[in-house]
């Protein structure tokens, strides 16, 4: 709530001197370059970049200095997920080693990003994501490969193509309307207008040709942008009774025992106009679509 | 105890929503961000409860309904927040005695003693629950006065989690395991994240027996078929038959409005002028950063004034005078926005009046004053407008129109542009590839155990909080978003390197209790809700 304010400006401390502290240190430094060089995550010069860096002190994992006027009082080592700070241990941990001690000390505790890999800016899969954003834009980011994001012939370029898909199939059906936006190479999301209001959407990212034709690579699902206002015209919603300490009928799977104008507890039934059709109240399967 | 509201003309449903990120640092002594926690427990939950507490030993049949979502149930229960926040306090105690003596002969002395009084308030009311303040919550639960909704886990934007519908119900499912474990009962109501619904996202909110939510205004008014109550009646979503409660922009108005709304009068205290800031280091210093960075501490001598710079000396008692005419006002208005929406719906009109709890007390100063009086006022004339929960209402008023609830959200512009921008759009390729990774891990080992399922639950713990909606917000509001983007990042990472060491049975045990020791959050978190 400070949210003017930031956190970086905390001071470092000095690194353990402790003998025990430095022998479990370089323990586990030992492990982890085993593990990393075992993984490829890192050269064999960053890593003994790194051991130099450690042996000499140079690496920041200590707390910030506690305020002059702070209490030195230190609450309780803080128990793990799955171990109630009482002691009590939680099913998941029976059987767990207790930790070594400095083991989860502040400094190891605000090293456990060290050596973690940057994430990927891509995860090469191919994958086109189209999200409603407001009624009028859609949110759209697409996954590809590196070597993806380069046309296979230099004529070619990246592009967007986007479909209007309202009410149809595209493998049976052509879309109502296309429309294409050329994307730079490492662009990897747009927002993009809604050419048409209450229309669903599709997108597709691949290859853009001069001749016009389109390679699709990856295909989104379909996207509805939300409505902008009131429904206009038609009939209003139909009612329905709901008992609350009744089991929701759209969870129903199998036929309620009574019609749902005879009522009883826990069904929901139509109101003020028997027999009246639940598609009058929407389409939807479950809850009405139960009674249909 | 029954929570039937009183019949009457119509209804007035207040909702506070009471949330923090899960913002825990055990790898530093003192962190800047945990000031937020500390913050809104001394000037927003401790007065709360208090004001409950009044309410009820003076026989006040009060309705009130909190959301607490499960990141700050998780850390309201966190002893190492608990140890913190004792020690924060008796500073701000130690402060409080300063004051009075730098204030004594002045005209500042009696804000001073107020801040003073207040202060050791606080810390009866922490002892009385022994630092459990959920506790405290739990007993007004209990009385059937106060409803508690629950929310997302780690109140996830769920519009934008959407294309991992796993995701989106892990944050339900966890959400309400936390609200049952803590509670000791199921959840009736759910606070969706910043409002924001999507058609289905109902019913996942079926599955787990929850029965309504609340959506912004245009929610209801833009559903299909039009249901003809507008906004003053809840609406059945007709896949599931969970009901929507709309949120009255008329209410929102009087309360939120910076230029219209009660909390903008001069006379209310202002918030920017903190001694924090405003004293010399040299006696301020001990309770601001280490390194003399400047922060808030709570006190504060003036009030909003006019919009320039120029401000004159707070005056409590004037203040407090004024929150009680305003919410003599409040209660007022709602009368004559009963009795003129009820003929015409042919129904009792329910106003859902949701506002941040945050607002009450850490923004607005005097807010805890207004509810009091808000609530004694509707409890003694309840023939007009009686108060109630949404859950009451459904139960007396169970005949409602059945729509399509449209695609909203309470923020910015009314949908998901807040949380969808060129400021943090950067982070939904990483969270739904961590979303679709760990539904690969659970599903692929669904009978782990030992070191492999506690890996697993932390990965899970990792992706919720990765998934928090407050680091997107950050991000786009511009304050601290150094701090957003390093712990979406974190978590990211974090959940990486588990993903990785569980497809190459490369667990390090050692590393993985730093991060359960680091990201705690919900310790009966089971994976599986991932299959």
């Amino acid at each position: 709530m400070s949210e003017d304010r930031s956190s970086d400006s905390r001071a470092g401390g000095d690194p353990p001197r402790n003998k025990q502290a430095a022998a479990g240190a370089a323990k586990e430094l030992l492990e982890r370059i085993r593990r990393l060089a075992a993984r490829g995550r890192q050269s064999a010069e960053a890593l003994a970049q790194r051991i130099v860096r450690r042996a000499l002190g140079d690496v920041p994992h200590s707390p910030p200095a506690a305020s002059p006027a702070v209490v030195p009082e230190r609450p309780s080592e803080p128990a793990p997920a799955g171990e109630e700070a009482n002691g009590r241990s939680t099913p998941e941990a029976a059987g767990v080693a207790p930790p070594v001690e400095g083991e989860l000390s502040p400094e190891r505790l605000a090293a456990v990003d060290e050596e973690l890999p940057e994430l990927p800016p891509d995860y090469g899969d191919r994958r086109v994501v189209l999200l409603a954003r407001d009624p009028q834009w859609l949110f759209c980011y697409w996954d590809l490969s590196a070597v993806d994001r380069e046309p296979p012939a230099r004529e070619g370029r990246l592009a967007l193509r986007l479909h209007d898909a309202t009410d149809i199939d595209l493998a049976v059906h052509p879309s109502w309307s296309q429309h294409i936006f050329p994307l730079d190479k490492d662009e990897r999301w747009r927002h993009l207008p809604l050419p048409q209001l209450d229309r669903h959407y599709i997108a597709e990212v691949g290859y853009l040709w001069p001749s016009g034709a389109f390679q699709a690579l990856a295909c989104s699902d379909v996207a509805e942008a939300p409505p902008i206002g009131p429904a206009v015209g038609g009939p209003p919603a139909l009612e329905a009774t709901v008992e609350l300490d009744a089991p929701l009928p759209g969870l129903l799977t199998a036929p309620p025992p009574t019609p749902p104008s005879a009522g009883g507890p826990g069904a929901a039934r139509a109101a003020g106009s028997p027999g009246a059709p639940w598609s009058g109240a929407g389409s939807s399967a479950g809850f009405w679509g139960a009674y249909s | 105890m029954s929570s039937a509201a009183p019949a009457a003309t119509g209804y007035l449903a207040l909702v506070l929503h009471a949330h923090l990120p899960f913002v825990r640092h055990p790898e530093h002594d003192s962190f800047l961000e945990e000031d937020w926690y500390f913050e809104a427990v001394t000037e927003t939950y401790v007065p709360l409860l208090g004001v409950l507490q009044r309410l009820l030993e003076d026989g006040v049949s009060y309705r009130l309904s909190v959301s607490i979502t499960p990141s700050l149930m998780s850390m309201l229960a966190d002893e190492l927040l608990a140890a913190r926040y004792e020690r924060h306090l008796r500073r701000l105690i130690e402060l409080s005695e300063r004051e009075l003596e730098r204030t004594r002969g002045s005209s500042t002395q009696r804000v001073a003693e107020l801040y003073r009084g207040q202060l050791v308030a606080t810390r009866a009311t922490w002892d009385r629950w022994g630092g459990r303040l959920l506790q405290g919550f739990r007993e007004q639960l209990e009385t059937g006065r106060l409803e508690i909704l629950t929310s997302a886990a780690t109140h996830g934007y769920l519009p934008m989690l959407r294309p991992n519908p796993e995701a989106v119900r892990a944050q339900i499912a966890v959400g309400v395991g936390c609200y049952e474990r803590h509670l000791g009962r199921p959840p009736r109501g759910v606070w969706l994240p910043e409002c924001g619904y999507y058609a289905g996202l109902d019913s996942v909110l079926a599955e787990f027996g929850l029965r309504y939510f609340v959506t912004d205004g245009h929610g209801v008014l833009h559903a299909r078929p039009r249901p003809l109550p507008g906004s003053l009646a809840p609406v059945y979503c007709c896949a599931s038959g969970v009901a929507a409660f709309a949120r009255d922009t008329e209410t929102a108005l009087q309360v939120w409005s910076r230029d219209h709304g009660y909390p903008g009068d001069p006379v209310y205290r202002e918030f920017y002028r903190d001694i924090g800031y405003d004293l010399e280091l040299d006696y301020i210093g001990p309770w601001v950063q280490p390194d003399g960075a400047r922060k808030n501490t709570g006190f504060k001598y003036y009030r909003i004034t006019g919009p320039g710079e120029e401000k004159v000396l707070y005056d409590p008692v004037r203040a407090r005078e004024r929150a009680e005419l305003h919410a003599a006002h409040f209660v007022t208005q709602r009368e004559r926005q009963i009795e003129r929406q009820a003929a015409a719906l042919g129904r009792p009109p329910v106003v859902l009046a949701p506002y941040d709890a945050e607002l009450f007390g850490h923004w607005w100063y005097e807010g805890p004053w207004w509810l009091e009086a808000v609530l004694r006022g509707f409890a003694s004339r309840p023939g007009v407008c009686a108060l109630t929960h949404p859950v009451a209402y459904l139960r007396a008023h169970p005949t409602q129109p059945v729509a399509q609830v449209a695609e909203s959200s309470w923020g910015d512009q009314g949908y998901h542009s807040f949380w969808c921008d060129e400021a943090n759009a950067w982070i939904y390729p990483h969270l739904h590839k961590a979303a679709e990774r760990m539904i690969e891990l659970a599903r692929s080992r669904p009978q782990a155990v030992g070191v492999e399922r506690r890996a697993l639950n932390q990965a899970a713990r990792e992706l919720l909080l990765a998934q928090s909606s407050d680091w997107a917000f950050i991000m786009k509001a511009g304050t601290m978003v150094e701090y957003a983007r390093r712990r979406t990042d974190s978590h990211l990472r974090r959940f990486t390197r588990l993903y990785h060491d569980l497809r190459q049975d490369t667990l390090d045990e050692t590393w993985l209790r730093r991060v359960e020791t680091l990201d705690n959050i919900f310790p009966e978190l089971d994976y599986r809700v991932y299959c």
